[in-house]
């Protein structure tokens, strides 16, 4: 505990590590960091077509919803897969210079979260393109928001440490994900699921509910349902709780399974 | 100060199975290496220290130890004031950053804080001699530009404990009079100073009280010129 509160002191850091991170993902290219931008702006316009075209979808509902919410499944996979490789990825950093090692984990929510932010403006430019008009609600994004960083936090906390124990776990931790992906209403809206009786299957998806708190402010300028906020509360918290046990556990021993 | 009571370190290895009891399920076994056993020691403000031993027999460990990297299996380590390990030069540098930017980040790995960093930024600069090579990628430095970059940055810290290890004795460098100096200022405004070095006569020269790690133990701990010499000559008698 008091460790992290040293880490979380470090922001000069984690920040400029997280930085460079998201800077050197594109070096030597000329658009840079640019390409975040057009890779899910292409991604949104080519599912777009297809998918609202399979399922007679009128584009303008259907594109500023598919953008919400490909840009945030898009950062739950980078605050997972990233966020859990953080201890990983700086071992040379971990055995050479006796930082408080929670700093290795607020570098990646700081690189996953500017990622998200250069995403943010695809779904400005399809909002605009479709004639959305954002109302006062969208003021529920920052609390959304709040609670997207808090899960990429919590999710490298827990899994930096398991993932160095358990070497499966940077194989499993994708493949899950990509499961979790077909089970998450992200290209298809999430009525479908519930018109044809699964309605379960998003309800009792944590990540289903972690996307609403950011996409239905961002979308219907509107909070989302109380389910979502107490199930993504509760994530949070699920979380944080096992990597306090976690990190009691394996804290004094991580190094050496590096 | 540095206070290690009853320190010991064991590494579990993943050795192969020679070839008899190898077997399709289990190719591998796990082996304990004791790093260190039962190390006691106190080092009090002030001191400069210097450690000895043969390869494997602990010293880099012992240095992690007081650094906080390797929290130990057994004992207990109290260490106050800001530690800088120097152990390599090179964590933290980004072969496509400019040689700026490696700057900074490289110290404020080191424990400076922002507003050292861009007060010492030109001083800097300035001996790493690179001008405007420092507007240029790192992968671009031939490994001399390289290593001057590191170094200039790595001695620009203000360390409460300084922590040594032998890669960073000065003699390899090519510019190697003013680096000495550096290097020496360094030593000279750090409080404590522990230092693991197979270079003796440097040791004698620097260090009054010099450690002698043995498989782990510690085997001697004194006055340099006497556990140099008892060292010496159980290293040439068996040689």
């Amino acid at each position: 505990m008091q460790e992290l509160w040293k880490a979380f002191r470090l922001w000069p850091i984690y920040w400029r590590l997280g930085a460079q991170d998201v800077r050197l993902r594109f070096r030597r290219s000329s658009l840079g960091a640019a390409w975040i931008f057009l890779h899910m702006g292409l991604s949104v316009a080519t599912i777009g077509v297809v998918f609202g075209g399979l399922f007679g979808q009128p584009l303008r509902d259907f594109l500023p919803s598919l953008a919400a919410g490909l840009i945030v499944w898009t950062f739950l996979v980078s605050a997972v897969t990233e966020g859990g490789a953080a201890f990983l990825h700086a071992e040379g950093y971990i055995k050479q210079i006796g930082l408080p090692i929670y700093v290795y984990c607020l570098r990646t929510v700081v690189a996953v979260t500017l990622n998200l932010l250069l995403t943010l403006p695809v779904f400005v430019v399809v909002a605009a393109v479709s004639g959305l008009v954002p109302g006062p609600g969208l003021l529920w994004f920052v609390p959304g928001l709040a609670l997207l960083v808090g899960f990429a936090a919590a999710c490298s906390l827990l899994l930096s440490f398991l993932v160095v124990r358990f070497r499966e776990l940077a194989q499993v931790i994708p493949a899950a994900m990509q499961l979790a992906f077909y089970a998450t209403p992200v290209l298809y809206p999430p009525e479908f699921l519930a018109d044809r009786g699964l309605g379960w299957i998003a309800r009792l998806n944590p990540l289903h509910h972690l996307l609403q708190v950011a996409r239905e402010p961002l979308v219907r300028s509107r909070p989302a349902d109380l389910d979502s906020y107490l199930v993504a509360l509760g994530l949070l918290a699920a979380l944080l709780l096992l990597a306090a046990l976690t990190a009691w556990r394996l804290r004094r021993r991580i190094v050496y399974f590096l | 100060m540095i206070d290690l009571r009853d320190v010991s370190v064991t590494f579990d290895v993943r050795a192969p199975l020679p070839a008899a009891r190898r077997r399709p399920w289990r190719r591998h076994e796990v082996r304990q290496v004791r790093a260190l056993d039962g190390v006691s020691l106190r080092i009090a403000p002030g001191e400069r220290v210097g450690v000895v031993g043969r390869n494997g027999a602990g010293k880099s460990t012992l240095l992690k130890v007081i650094a906080g990297i390797y929290a130990p299996g057994a004992g207990d380590v109290r260490v106050d004031g800001r530690v800088c390990p120097l152990f390599e030069f090179a964590t933290g540098f980004e072969m496509e950053a400019d040689g700026w930017a490696n700057i900074r980040t490289r110290a404020l790995l080191l424990g400076m804080d922002r507003r050292e960093v861009e007060a010492k930024l030109p001083e800097i600069a300035a001996f790493s001699g690179l001008g405007e090579f420092l507007d240029l990628p790192v992968r671009h430095y031939s490994t001399g530009m390289f290593l001057r970059l590191a170094f200039s940055t790595t001695t620009a810290v203000d360390p409460d404990v300084l922590l040594v290890d032998e890669v960073m004795a000065a003699g390899d460098l090519g510019f190697v009079e003013q680096a000495r100096a550096r290097m020496d200022s360094m030593i000279e405004r750090a409080n404590i100073v522990v230092f693991v070095s197979h270079a003796l006569d440097l040791l004698g020269g620097l260090c009054p009280r010099t450690l002698w790690i043995d498989g782990g133990r510690l085997r001697a701990d004194g006055p340099t010129p006497e556990v140099l010499e008892s060292y010496r000559r159980e290293v040439l008698g068996s040689a």
